[in-house]
């Protein structure tokens, strides 16, 4: 009896070794199977897209109902990757996913899949072809975790992710700083040695935060949407007075409004604020500031305005505001600034012109364009639209869907563009990358890939502002969470407009960001 | 010998009794009394929501980070509190555990057999569950707490550096765990080796790094400051609820404080050695073995009898009980109960939130129009929509959310359903309305999602996937009636309206959808608090469309007022004014008439005519009715 024990217990030995051995190697075979002349039905549909060659491993569920699967992933050259698995759930290794796309820049990525049946019958689905880029998409992004917002919120977080791995760390939680609210962070030319994120805090007040290194400082007052020069120097900023109301029909309930708003800029070694009369003109609202790559152009949305009754929120004719794409020149050396001029007129496109974003090589202009308004993730409509900025020509991109398509940024070798949309359920915005070639073909998008492949199905959080950066931000949230703690903001004196903030308290309740 | 042995079992036998009576009088009042079902039903609303989902990613995204382990094993014990036999018995047995680690403990500190002192912290835990929120990770990491002390102290070796090790292998694993609870068992541990074992070397060496390894990892990793770090650490500590923040501080400072006293007491009587459990005890009754167990059995028994009726009467928060089990009943649409659970509140507890629900009840049930004055009514109360930011911010938020989907008015609905999912977590209660918002709304795709995640809850998963497999055949649910109606009473024109525009709300549902009937009797009904009686006459042509056999009572009443008051015949369209409201009214203006004095009147004629609208018109803004 014990020598019958001992034989089967070798023979369960040996049986395990090979079936590890034959995984191990790849050499999972099966012997017959039927071939499908269809794509198979993947989520997310990482399928026909060009994908980054340093990006994590695309996980997916396999939509199709089987017992067993099995996915192939192979290229030009190495080793291919095979896994076999008895839920639809695929987990790529991520040690042979980088070796695999390492070593086969430029070439086809193809995914074979196999589901074998209740009846222990194979099929074969026709092979997703999709393709590995030359070029890496910037190791990291940084974007805001929060709940699609209204008047309230308990649970706002900046973070960054490892686009290589799956790792997520935080940059700054709402929670660790007294419940604030803290928005529109900004790099440099995707450097994440300095940043800037904009804090509103009942307790501590509107400030801002300039982080360089591991070390963070407070600034004395909120910027809204930032854009650094290029240079590091001075950054611009633009001051909203916004507001928020509620659409009673219709499928967005919310909806925002500038009552005001001006832009101004920061001088980081001068520690003083700036504007010039052109970005405080008293009819028009200018907002969304961007720099040319030279650092010798700002461009900026601006609308003409007139509102009747300023207590009456939304205002009067609300749905009419057009903003028109503006630009104005600049000197860093002399700080003079030129006559600012309509770069692209809202009567033209018939549109609302905004987020204005030049590609780091210049060549480029990506911006979104929706019906009216300053807040394109508002409208279902929205969508983005790019401009060659040799022959001033513009077109809207096929990548964008029916939902809104905004909130984009492009990597430091202006190849990838990554961009917020609510294609995925309608309602929590998610972020894509696209591949965008020398001559601004702009390729299928996917969405970030997450670990586990169904994590989106279930993230009851929206995903904003994606800004890609070209490694990790030193500075820890402890840091930054003290420097709001500290009340040791630098004093600035900020230009008085219409839309200057209140220096202390604010009411978090009627104004949103 | 004999004697003995038998003496000691009889003891051992009594005390065991005793222990299980006490814990199955426990189960019953937390079963029937405190009833766990209705903490349940409080998540998210007035208790804290404590996440947890089914599956292997969230198992590995809470073992994976310092604490995650204990709100992990809490958020699935506390589900199961929806089946309160269930949640009954979890409590028991965590009390249990906390009472016999407690036992253990001060028993192995040499304070002989004290099992009744160690009933106080389970009847604290009954304290703390008294008040309806969810404790259950400040019991189940104390318990934790208390069980990895009896372990150190039962490894302990006189080898100082091995007792060093292990406490510090025992101190990470229960910081890793359970967080906070970690630091009670440094005091325990450090108590022990200066006090009890006067081993001031050792406790020296674990209070110093103890403490260092604490601020490290729970103060200087996890949080920008201390405050901060306290709230994290401790979850039960919330300035908004005091008492339970005391209640669950008491729970954790009574063994180091028995500990301690224990200690003070053994260097006054200079006791050297560690007390050995039977010694003291084991003599005397050897001494007079048949006088030992009965009478301190006896007293024991009974003080602990006093204890649990004090604590279980003075504890106990009818209050918080009620207006949980009215977020029950409303949730469970079990209107009539609702209606009865009111009606036999004592009346200082009776406020807006009370009136909302029961509006809502009234109307389901097809009384406001005929009912509501039998009761206290404020014309804040239809929509809830103050803006305020006090404690009952959340409580309204998820009130009105439900009465905002009935009426068709499904983006504010909506917009209040975010709100309170940011506020209160993703409980069910929400998540639910979330999926019926999106399908009204033609928006499957997000009503799947919130599908999905609820497919993961404990307790309403099957009902998640069932709707799931409905919207795979039928994106739209067409043959839904709840979803057809919602979707014949949505608005479909934008007016931009607050949530505390309550008539210029209801009116835009009725220009929307003039059958919506449940828009048209709040109108109405607000009207009759603010005493808009023209508007109730303004509105006769329009009972034909919601076909009233006879026209609700306190309609009829209106229309009399008026008619009494500008003296004219209102044409009523066809309908008639039932003969004993007429009588009744004629009745009130004739003995009303009798009176000069106002007030006089209103104390006179309450008795019999309270439940009149005709009498609520009269005396509005008096102190008859404030």
């Amino acid at each position: 009896m014990k020598k019958l024990f001992g034989k089967l217990t070798l023979i369960l030995i040996i049986v395990v070794a090979l079936v590890s051995l034959s995984a191990a190697n790849g050499t999972t075979k099966i012997a017959k199977y039927i071939s499908l002349s269809m794509s198979p039905d993947i989520s997310p549909n990482y399928k026909n897209i060009i994908i980054p060659p340093n990006i994590a491993p695309l996980n997916f569920s396999i939509r199709q109902a089987g017992t067993k699967y099995l996915v192939k992933i192979y290229s030009a050259r190495e080793e291919n990757i095979e896994i076999l698995s008895r839920t639809p759930k695929i987990i790529i290794p991520s040690r042979k996913w980088r070796k695999l796309l390492e070593a086969n820049r430029g070439e086809s990525l193809n995914i074979d899949i196999f589901v074998k049946d209740s009846i222990g019958k194979w099929s074969k689905y026709k092979t997703i072809n999709n393709t590995i880029a030359n070029e890496n998409i910037d190791s990291h992004i940084a974007y805001r975790l929060i709940r699609p917002i209204y008047n309230r919120w308990s649970d706002i977080g900046i973070y960054q992710r490892n686009l290589e791995k799956f790792s997520q760390r935080t940059i700054l939680n709402g929670q660790s700083a007294s419940n604030s609210c803290i928005n529109c962070h900004s790099f440099p030319n995707n450097d994440p040695e300095k940043m800037l994120i904009g804090i509103r805090s009942e307790i501590y007040g509107s400030s801002t935060l300039l982080a360089q290194g591991n070390k963070a400082s407070g600034i004395g007052t909120k910027f809204g949407y930032t854009s650094w020069h290029p240079s590091g120097k001075i950054a611009v900023y633009s001051l909203n007075k916004v507001r928020q109301f509620f659409h009673n029909a219709g499928k967005e309930v919310r909806g925002v409004v500038d009552l005001n708003s001006a832009i101004c800029y920061y001088d980081i070694e001068k520690k003083k604020v700036k504007t010039i009369d052109a970005f405080t003109v008293k009819n028009r609202l200018e907002t969304y500031p961007a720099w040319s790559p030279d650092g010798k152009y700002l461009y900026y949305s601006s609308a003409p305005f007139s509102w009747g009754n300023k207590e009456k929120i939304p205002p009067e004719n609300f749905e009419k505001l057009k903003y028109d794409l503006m630009r104005v020149s600049y000197d860093i050396n002399t700080d003079k600034w030129g006559q600012p001029e309509i770069f692209l007129s809202a009567n033209e496109t018939g549109l609302s012109i905004l987020l204005p974003r030049v590609s780091p090589d210049g060549r480029f202009l990506l911006f979104t364009m929706c019906d009216h308004g300053c807040f394109p993730i508002y409208h279902p409509d929205s969508d983005l639209y790019l401009m060659d900025l040799k022959s001033k020509k513009y077109h809207k991109l096929d990548i964008n869907s029916n939902t809104s398509d905004s909130w984009h940024s492009f990597s430091s070798n202006s190849r990838w563009i990554a961009f917020s949309s609510k294609r995925l359920d309608g309602l929590y915005t998610r972020t894509f990358f696209s591949y965008i070639d020398k001559d601004g073909k702009v390729y299928k998008p996917f969405v970030m890939p997450q670990k586990d492949p169904e994590f989106y199905d279930s993230f009851l959080r929206t995903y904003s502002v994606p800004e890609l950066i070209k490694g990790p931000i030193k500075v820890s949230h402890r840091t930054l969470a003290k420097t709001i703690y500290s009340k040791n903001n630098i004093e600035v004196k900020v230009p008085v407009t219409a839309a200057t903030p209140k220096a202390k308290g604010f009411d978090p309740w009627t104004e949103r960001e | 010998m004999t004697m003995l042995l038998e003496n000691q079992l009889s003891k051992k036998c009594t005390v065991s009794v005793r222990t299980l009576f006490f814990f199955v009088c426990f189960y019953i009042y937390v079963w029937k009394i405190i009833q766990p079902e209705l903490i349940y039903y409080s998540f998210g609303v007035i208790a804290k929501y404590p996440h947890f989902s089914k599956g292997w990613m969230f198992f590995r995204e809470l073992f994976s980070r310092p604490f995650g382990p204990v709100e992990y094993i809490s958020g699935f014990l506390s589900h199961l509190l929806y089946f309160s036999w269930l949640g009954a018995l979890i409590l028991t047995l965590t009390s249990c555990l906390i009472y016999s680690g407690t036992l253990k403990l001060l028993e192995l500190a040499g304070a002989g057999k004290v099992s009744t002192i160690s009933y106080i912290p389970v009847l604290l835990v009954l304290a703390i569950f008294n008040h309806y929120g969810n404790s259950m990770q400040t019991c189940v990491s104390f318990a934790g707490a208390l069980w990895v002390s009896v372990l150190n102290e039962k490894l302990f070796v006189k080898d100082s550096i091995v007792s060093i090790v292990a406490f510090f292998v025992l101190f990470l694993l229960l910081y890793y765990i359970a967080g906070g609870a970690s630091f009670v068992f440094l005091v325990i541990a450090v108590l022990f080796s200066i006090l009890i074992r006067r081993q001031v070397v050792i406790g020296g060496c674990i209070l110093f790094l103890g403490t260092a390894l604490f601020w490290l990892f729970g103060v200087h990793l996890t949080a920008p400051n201390t405050i901060q770090s306290i709230y994290k650490l401790f979850p039960f500590i919330d300035p908004r609820w005091p008492s339970r923040h005391v209640l669950a501080l008491c729970l954790y400072l009574f063994v180091p404080a028995c500990l301690l006293l224990i200690g003070i007491w053994k260097i006054i009587f200079k006791r050297r050695t560690i007390a050995k459990d039977t010694s003291v005890d084991s003599m005397s009754r050897k001494k007079n073995p048949h006088r030992y167990p009965k009478p301190k059995w006896a007293f024991g028994t009974l003080i602990l009898a006093v204890m649990f009726s004090a604590m279980g009467y003075y504890s106990f928060a009818p209050v918080k009980k009620n207006i949980c089990k009215m977020v029950n009943l409303d949730r469970q649409e079990k209107w009539s109960e609702q209606i009865k659970h009111i009606r036999q509140l004592p009346i200082q507890e009776y406020n807006l939130y009370y009136n909302h629900c029961l509006n809502k009840a009234l109307y389901h049930t097809g009384q406001l129009g005929e009912d509501m004055f039998s009761y206290p009514q404020n014309k804040n109360s239809f929509l809830l929509g103050l803006e305020s930011r006090g404690l009952g911010q959340v409580f309204r938020e998820f009130i009105a959310c439900d009465t905002f989907i009935r009426l068709g008015q499904i983006n504010l609905a909506e917009k209040k359903a975010h709100e309170h999912l940011e506020n209160a977590g993703e409980h069910h209660h929400i998540l639910k309305m979330m999926v019926l918002i999106n399908i009204v709304k033609d928006q499957p795709e997000t009503a799947q999602m919130y599908l999905k995640v609820l497919s993961k809850d404990l307790i309403h998963n099957r009902w998640a996937k069932d709707v799931l497999n409905k919207l795979d055949t039928d994106l739209r649910l067409s043959t839904d009636t709840q979803v057809q109606h919602l979707r014949s009473v949505k608005l479909d024109s934008d007016a931009f309206l607050a949530d505390n525009q309550t008539e210029k709300l209801l009116s835009n549902l009725l220009i929307g959808n003039k059958l919506n009937k449940m828009a048209f009797e709040y109108l109405m009904a607000y009207n009759l608090i603010t005493g808009r009686l023209d508007k109730i006459v303004a509105n006769i042509p329009r009972f034909n469309d919601f076909g009233y056999k006879t026209l609700p009572r306190h309609y009829e009443e209106a229309i009399l007022t008026y008619q009494s008051i500008n003296k004219v015949k209102v044409d009523l369209h066809g309908h008639k004014i039932r003969p004993e409201t007429v009588i009744r009214f004629k009745d009130f203006e004739k003995r009303y008439s009798s009176y000069d004095d106002r007030l006089d009147a209103g104390r006179a004629l309450r008795g019999q005519f309270r439940n009149c609208y005709y009498y609520y018109y009269s005396f509005f803004g008096t102190e008859l009715i404030p």
